[in-house]
């Protein structure tokens, strides 16, 4: 028993190992890509129009540290980012760090409205229809399924507005009000874009909790089960669901990056103030270090949320879980 | 033939229409221009944000241009990007999926360990980044769509090779002293090639969706210069206004991406040597 | 009581009802054993799975009855098939590892067993399951109850299976090839346990296989089977010592077994009519220009000289990985125009020595003289004249060959490797090869799918050839093939030694056959050759104790059946 949970304390321990040094390659990266895009934050910051003297560049340059070498440069701004230090906004002065950790729950709380959304209904459709492979209910919710792929995130967005907001007035169409403020408004307006996002991921769970169900039945140990007299009805809920449950979580895993991307584009058109649209804003203002910062924490956070994916796999499959000694 | 067809027909009416959508789609990126009714790019004051009539069957956008004329000129930039970044995305991928699997230790971790970080940060945002910062238009998209795309064929024909790297006839080649070219374009490419091209697939519909995701922020093809995703995004505005406006567009989309996508999945299942041999 | 009456059965297919199994009649009685035997393609397994109601949805049983105690087991609705599954009659399969659940543990699969048919406590069946472990005799019941399948050998798998399978003490067992899947020395423990077990529990057991000597160790009657039809329903005894069907006589003839030491195996044929005898057939006749008769005694071809090699492998996640001697200081020759056979279970290290001699791996250490000249330690170019001297034939007729090429392509594939002859004449080369290997010249445009796993291998043997090499390794090249149908693999192989001055080392785990064709033969068992010497001394007189407990395990044919079985 012990030695189990010695194990399990290891695998934790490599993942988050492994997630911190994929963080530190993407802030690596992050920070190289920003250092060779054109443009000079300098002249932006001061405004390139009213021609700032020699000696105003000069000093600012000096204020941001930006005439030490890059590699000064780039351990600096690493050591102030594992502070939670991203450096001010260059529009306004403030320090990044707190428009991202304001940000921050808000696409947290978007991505997991999804995922749940998500998993309700791509999870027993695909059961539905795998139980009756062939039939007219399985090419029905296949169909739906592969529509559900196809439909692009903000186009599915402008239909769900354009239906729920402007047609039948149910819902707003956009914007975002804090839980604190108004329960019932928060949600309200949590709904459109969760479900936006939500719907593709459920598509591509019911195809795949489809296609692993229909794998998971064709398996030896099914004709086993059936030999040893179980009901099929059993054989489904006790085995088969849950040995398909590990291809399932592994594609919810696979999906997230789409995920994320979603978040972009519906954060946008909903006016959802994530970090999505915090980078997408900076990105226009060429906002610098609030492009690094916001950057950076989108990858964290989806470094994180694919750690509690990895940990959730293993503990469902004993194959990983207690590795052959 | 005839009747293998005819057969083909019947049986899949799904994938004939999704053929045929793909078909009609590939000929409005070539003639779109000589078919369009009106000169897409003439503004019209008089007419601004109209619905169907006789003059403009599908009506026309904020500036009065005909949105038919638009719509089929649209296409292009968005399949060029989309073809043009698979091609990118498909050769080097194979090539660093191929080597990874097969090349020599060192390089295959590097390899891979790279595809595995690349992974694991959403393209849209890489893409972004890209474009928001450097430029945008119908070279630029293709080419960091087309390097985004990469570690993905690049895992795929990285496990499709290893799978065939257990092959016994992969042994078979070494014991008989085959060189390396021989290996990878005798035994090894035309064994992967069934799951490359359902990732092409797979992967153009990524690349539209991704185009037309940046277009739709503004940040894609730039206008006057149509493309769907960005009359989408622009249509967004005048949603009470003109309805139909936001409507052709989207259509037009996700036909297209569902066309794709059902032929893309008939592919794998033609293609799965598994299906194939029962 | 089982009995099967006038069963048949059908698949579906797009031109209408195939018929797989054609009129089966059979009997079982309590605490007697039933071998149904058959190579593939019999309509062995689907007739188990009919008796058990599993067949798959495109299979339809298109007249008969399955009596179970004179219950029909076709007649009845699901609710009450499924009462008298598990508890009425059991099944064990063949792939054990896969035949278990791998989320749940071993003991939870059993308690469930238990407790569908039983309305036991989980503390009561808990102990029932243990007690279970015991009987089946396996290692540390307590572990094996917290075990997850693949935490355990093939072996405890089937005990495991087979601890299910008597759970609920049932009256009729039906095991599909339970031991096909496990080394020798394992494969007699299980038969051994599951004869016991049948005279313990008495239940009636059918026992599905295609190896004659599963059946000749623990059958009481034998059906024999072959395309559908049965062909003859015998004592176990009078199967072996008279055969009446012709076709029984062949199958029975095929079968390489020790102590018989003929030149040619008997083959199967059908003629037109449709009716299977046996054939044993001449040698092939030398041709007047080939070089003299081989001898046994000249110079070695291949000599290996302590030859090592390790792989290093992790025990745990975090653990220093440990060596494992894989080939442990092997030394070995092997004389011109000879046979070495090599045996061992898998994991002996086999095949690892194999590919060393192959050179697809570098060996640690050692020597590896062909013709004198050491080429353990060659790079791949200098490797390369010896590329064409040495070529391999490998186990897996559906593997080995690169489904993408023609057999044009694939035959001539070393011709084209070392750039020799024109395009015709490699054409002319490979219809030669395949004449010599007993397929017809149209076979070269069509592509390996379209050949059975024989004619398949005979492909991968005229490749072999291809550029007359002197030393052909032979790894388990006949393991996957049917009986009669390895039988005519061996008989091609002694031709073709002869027609092209060949030297073999042919490694299998199966005695039989490594006695029938070789001169010389060495034992491997964890790395290290434990025996080696004249195939006849080490079949008549082993002197090693583990030689001797692998002559043990082969089920013998031929010896009297008394003081075999339960004891």
């Amino acid at each position: 028993m012990t030695a189990s949970i010695a194990g399990a304390l290891l695998l934790i321990g490599r993942k988050l190992l492994t997630a911190f040094i994929q963080l530190l390659v993407i802030a690596t990266l992050i920070f190289s890509v920003m250092y060779i895009m054109p443009g000079d934050p300098v002249l932006l910051l001061l405004g390139a129009d009213s021609n700032p003297s020699a000696e105003a560049v000069a000093s600012m340059r000096t204020q941001l540290g930006l005439d030490q070498p890059v590699i000064s440069q780039y351990f600096i701004w690493l050591w102030k980012a594992l502070h939670l230090d991203f450096g001010v906004s260059l529009v306004n002065g403030y320090p990044i760090s707190r428009y991202v950790l304001a940000n921050l729950p808000r696409t947290l709380e978007l991505a997991f409205a999804a995922i749940i959304i998500a998993t309700l209904i791509g999870v027993p459709l695909g059961i539905a229809a795998a139980l009756k492979r062939g039939s007219l209910r399985d090419t029905a919710l296949t169909s739906i399924a592969t529509v559900g792929i196809s439909v692009p995130v903000y186009i599915l967005g402008t239909l769900l507005v354009l239906l729920f907001s402007l047609k039948l007035g149910w819902l707003p169409a956009s914007g975002y009000t804090d839980i604190s403020r108004n329960v019932a408004e928060h949600f309200r307006k949590l709904a459109l874009p969760a479900f936006a996002l939500g719907f593709g991921l459920a598509a591509s769970i019911a195809r795949m909790t489809r296609s692993s169900m229909l794998e998971i039945l064709g398996r030896d140990f099914v004709r086993t089960l059936r030999a040893k007299g179980m009901s099929e009805r059993r054989i489904i809920w006790q085995h088969v669901l849950r040995n398909a449950a590990i291809p399932i979580v592994t594609i919810i895993g696979l999906q997230l990056g789409n995920l994320m991307g979603g978040t972009v584009l519906v954060e946008a058109m909903f006016n959802w103030p994530g970090l999505s649209t915090l980078l997408v804003g900076a990105v226009s203002a060429r906002n610098y270090p609030l492009v690094q910062g916001s950057m950076l924490a989108i990858a964290a956070l989806f470094i994180l949320i694919n750690l509690v994916v990895e940990l959730l796999y293993s503990l469902l499959d004993p194959r990983i879980r207690r590795k052959r000694a | 033939m005839t009747a293998t067809i005819l057969h083909i027909g019947r049986s899949q009416p799904a994938f004939v229409i999704s053929v045929a959508v793909l078909a009609i789609v590939l000929l409005m990126a070539i003639f779109g221009g000589s078919l369009a009714p009106h000169d897409p790019y003439l503004l019209d004051p008089q007419a601004v944000n109209q619905g169907s009539s006789a003059r403009h069957w599908l009506g026309t956008d904020e500036f009065g241009r005909d949105l038919l004329s638009r719509l089929l000129i649209g296409i292009r930039p968005t399949l060029v990007v989309a073809l043009g970044a698979t091609a990118i995305a498909a050769s080097f991928g194979s090539f660093f999926g191929i080597t990874g699997a097969y090349g020599r230790p060192w390089l295959s971790l590097l390899i891979m360990r790279s595809v595995d970080i690349m992974l694991s940060f959403p393209p849209i945002l890489l893409a972004l980044l890209a474009v928001g910062f450097w430029q945008s238009g119908v070279l630029s998209l293709t080419v960091v769509i087309g390097v985004l795309y990469i570690p993905h064929f690049a895992r795929v024909a990285h496990s499709a090779t290893l799978q065939v790297a257990r092959q016994e006839f992969m042994e078979a080649e070494h014991s008989m002293g085959a060189s390396v070219q021989r290996v990878v374009f005798t035994a090894i490419v035309p064994n992967i090639l069934a799951p490359l091209v359902v990732q092409a697939t797979l992967t153009v519909a990524a690349a539209i969706l991704l185009e037309s995701g940046l277009s739709f922020l503004g940040l894609g093809i730039v206008p006057p210069e149509p493309s769907w995703g960005q009359m989408i995004g622009t249509a967004r505005g005048y949603l009470s206004l003109n309805p139909m406006y936001v409507i052709w567009p989207s259509l037009l989309l996700a036909l297209t991406v569902l066309a794709i996508n059902v032929v893309g999945d008939r592919l794998r299942d033609i293609l799965d040597p598994r299906l194939r041999e029962e | 009581m089982l009995e099967v009456r006038n069963l048949s059965i059908a698949f579906k297919t797009r031109d209408g009802l195939r018929p797989s199994v054609r009129n089966i009649d059979f009997t079982i009685k309590p605490g007697e054993i039933l071998g149904l035997v058959g190579e593939s393609g019999s309509g062995k397994t689907i007739t188990s799975l009919a008796v058990m109601g599993l067949l798959p949805p495109n299979a339809v049983i298109t007249s008969g009855e399955v009596l179970v105690d004179g219950t029909d087991m076709l007649q009845l609705g699901p609710a009450e098939l499924r009462k008298l599954r598990g508890k009425h009659v059991a099944m064990v399969f063949q792939d054990p590892m896969a035949s278990l659940d791998p989320i749940f543990t071993c003991g939870d699969q059993i308690i469930e067993t238990i407790r569908l048919h039983e309305p036991v406590s989980k503390a009561q069946a808990r102990q029932r399951a243990i007690d279970l472990l015991e009987k089946v005799r396996i290692p540390d019941p307590a572990r094996a109850m917290r075990a997850y399948p693949h935490e355990l050998s093939g072996g405890q798998c089937q005990r495991i299976m087979i601890a299910m399978a008597i759970a609920c003490k049932p009256r009729i067992i039906i095991a599909d090839e339970p031991t096909t899947a496990l080394d020798v020395t394992v494969q007699k423990q299980v038969l051994e346990l599951l004869r016991s077990l049948n005279e313990e529990v008495g239940a009636a057991i059918l026992l599905i296989t295609h190896d004659l000597g599963v059946i000749y160790e623990v059958a009481d009657r034998v059906v024999v089977m072959y395309a559908g039809d049965k062909m003859e329903e015998a004592s176990t005894r009078d199967l072996f010592t008279n055969p009446k069907s012709d076709y029984a006589r062949a199958l029975v003839d095929s079968m390489p077994t020790p102590g018989s030491h003929h030149d040619r195996l008997p083959v199967i044929e059908r003629d037109a009519l449709g009716n299977v005898r046996g054939v044993r057939p001449q040698p092939r006749v030398r041709s007047a220009d080939a070089v003299p008769a081989p001898d046994a005694n000249g110079a070695p071809l291949l000599e290996i000289k302590n030859l090592t090699k390790s792989y290093w492998v992790k025990p745990s996640p975090l653990a220093t990985p440990v060596e494992m001697r894989a080939v442990d200081g092997v030394s070995l020759s092997i004389a011109l125009r000879s046979t070495l056979g090599l045996v061992g279970e898998s994991g002996c290290g086999k095949s690892t020595l194999s590919r060393a001699i192959m050179r697809l791996s570098r060996p640690d250490a050692g020597e590896i003289l062909f013709r004198g000249r050491d080429i353990a330690q060659l790079s791949e170019t200098e490797m390369r004249p010896f590329r064409r001297e040495i070529a391999m034939v490998f186990q897996n007729p559906y593997g080995s060959l690169n489904p993408r090429q023609t057999v044009q392509e694939l035959v001539e594939a070393p011709m084209v490797i070392f750039r020799e002859g024109t395009a015709a004449g490699r054409r002319k080369r490979v219809t030669d090869l395949l004449e010599a290997v007993g397929l017809p010249s149209a076979a070269a445009a069509k592509y390996p799918h379209e050949f059975s796993g024989g004619q398949r291998q005979r492909i991968a043997i005229a490749r072999a050839l291809a550029l007359n090499p002197s030393l052909v390794i032979c790894d388990e090249a006949v393991s996957a093939l049917d009986v009669s149908v390895q039988a005519q693999v061996l008989n091609l192989l002694k031709d073709l030694q002869v027609e092209f001055d060949l030297t073999y080392l042919f490694i299998s785990h199966d005695l039989s056959v490594v006695e029938h064709i070789s001169d010389a033969v060495a034992v491997m068992q964890k790395g290290r050759i434990v025996e080696y010497g004249s195939t006849h001394s080490i079949f008549n007189n082993p002197k090693e104790a583990y030689t001797r407990s692998l002559l043990d395990a082969v089920p013998t044919i031929g010896s009297e059946r008394a003081g075999k079985g339960a004891a």
